[in-house]
């Protein structure tokens, strides 16, 4: 579980739903979560206010900045940033390259109550990407009743490693060995993840230069715009 | 602070980073990775020499042997200080790529300062810093390891500060006292927002004991102005931001982080 964390939510009517999923990525009885405001007119902060169960809850408005900088630079005091309601890759690419913080992303298209992350899915590829998004993920894969590690490229040493490394650390990993074609793996992780109904998805993200992925028809950029789950992003 | 990283390149020597990484396994019972890196042999100007490279060949056997034994070496070092998680992984490339890429699986990277090893000098420690993307703790080879007990801050707001800050949570709220050196002169200012409060505010709600007092600092000599003042408040660790500047102004310039790097014999606990 995480200590702090900043939340950007675009639809105020989503917002209850956002800071139920929020609260379930927090240390019980502790934690912060900084709330970005969309109201550019304005730069002022609100008191912070506690929440039930320990959580502080204190609101920041964008203020000048771009929802991208801001996002970036409020990032700096939380362990991790939350976005649902933006289904521009522009941004997230921005946010999880620069803000050197894992990124969860709730799925644009899907306006359900995401579950708490129980059963969470880790894709790898042994990508340094992988590495760290593996390594972010890891306080909550430590209270994940089920992991299940998609390998799809990389040594199969590598993947051995983080598997021996996540039980290093109490994370019982079941590993399963995809033979996917790169350009069906979104379809593939999407229908693994149905299978062992996954609350969360936990990917490196944006390896590649940003030129390359201009066309925006990577795995990733596929997955963001259908995923009918969060997905934990860091590069 | 689950995992630390003990990058080395000597397997027998114990330098004091040893005590601190050991001292820091046991306090947050986190297990610690010693990262023994085989260097292959650059020096000499005329590689086709027959001496040379025979004394090459040599050079990385002996390394390779060191890497077998130096793993019951520290062992027997890690038992003796009573360390229940510990690891020891021998690794053939280049060191900077290598303790760089190991980070990615770890929270805070141990290094050795010492300007008479190549590996330990004020240029790789920069370069680590800059790469690691992980918080660096640098430690002199010959310093006397002492318990982080008061921790000077240097803060002056940017990026680089709320990381490391972040980054040194548990540390700082181990500390008897920590004293922040304000309004420091290491970057230009950028607005990184701020809880409510700000930085005063932020340590006192995580239980951090801070001290009231201030030190001003003098933004033209900050290296040696901070480490004049994280001297006189007693402090046996300087948390800071690293390398706000850029890079390239920092080398031609002569920047604070690089000035600590070489001449702190205070431990520091950098962050870019």
């Amino acid at each position: 579980m995480y200590q702090d964390l900043l939340v950007y939510c675009r639809d105020p009517a989503r917002w209850p739903d956002v800071l139920a999923y929020a609260r379930c990525l927090l240390t019980p009885g502790a934690g912060l979560i900084v709330r970005l405001h969309d109201d550019s007119s304005s730069d002022s902060e609100v008191c912070a206010a506690p929440l039930e169960g320990g959580v502080l809850l204190t609101e920041v408005a964008r203020g000048a900045p771009s929802l991208t900088e801001a996002l970036v630079q409020h990032s700096a005091w939380t362990d991790a940033v939350l976005i649902d309601g933006l289904d521009d890759l522009t941004v997230w690419r921005s946010v999880v390259c620069d803000s050197a913080r894992p990124c969860l992303v709730l799925p644009a298209h899907d306006r359900a109550e995401p579950p708490p992350p129980r059963h969470i899915g880790l894709g790898w590829n042994g990508s340094l990407q992988c590495r760290r998004a593996l390594h972010a993920a890891l306080p909550l894969l430590q209270d994940a009743t089920r992991v299940v590690m998609f390998q799809a490229g990389g040594h199969a040493a590598d993947a051995d490693a983080a598997c021996a490394y996540l039980g290093r650390h109490g994370v019982g990993t079941l590993r399963i060995d995809s033979t996917a074609a790169p350009a069906d793996a979104c379809a593939h992780l999407t229908e693994l993840s149905r299978r062992h109904e996954l609350d969360l998805l936990v990917l490196g993200a944006f390896p590649h230069v940003r030129f390359s992925e201009w066309d925006g028809a990577t795995t990733l950029a596929r997955l963001l715009r259908s995923a009918d789950m969060p997905l934990l992003l860091a590069h | 602070m689950r995992d630390l990283l003990l990058p080395l390149t000597r397997a027998y020597a114990r330098p004091a980073s040893f005590d601190y990484a050991a001292w820091l396994s046991a306090e947050f019972k986190a297990p610690l990775t010693a990262l023994y890196v085989i260097q292959a042999f650059l020096g000499g100007p005329v590689f086709d020499s027959p001496a040379v490279i025979s004394d090459a060949i040599e050079f990385l056997r002996e390394q390779r042997r060191a890497a077998g034994e130096g793993s019951a070496a520290f062992g027997d070092w890690a038992q003796r200080r009573g360390l229940d998680g510990y690891r020891w992984q021998a690794v053939e490339a280049p060191y900077e790529k290598t303790v760089a890429a190991a980070a990615d699986w770890h929270d805070l990277v141990v290094l050795e300062a010492d300007e008479g090893n190549e590996c330990a000098d004020v240029t790789t420690l920069g370069q680590l810093v800059l790469t690691c993307r992980r918080p660096c703790l640098v430690v002199r080879s010959a310093a006397v390891f002492a318990p982080p007990r008061r921790i000077a801050l240097a803060w002056n707001g940017s990026a680089e500060c709320v990381r490391a800050v972040r980054s040194a949570l548990d540390l700082l709220q181990r500390a008897e006292e920590v004293i922040v050196l304000g309004d420091v002169g290491l970057s230009r200012p950028r607005g990184c927002g701020s809880p409510p409060g700000g930085i005063t505010a932020y340590l006192e709600s995580k239980d951090v004991p801070l001290s009231a007092s201030r030190h001003r600092i003098d933004s033209d000599a900050a290296g040696e102005s901070m480490a004049r003042a994280a001297a006189d408040a007693g402090a046996d660790l300087l948390v800071m931001g690293a390398y706000g500047h850029n890079r390239l102004s920092e080398w031609m310039l002569g920047g604070a982080t690089r000035h600590l790097l070489q001449h702190s014999a205070l431990p520091l606990f950098l962050q870019h």
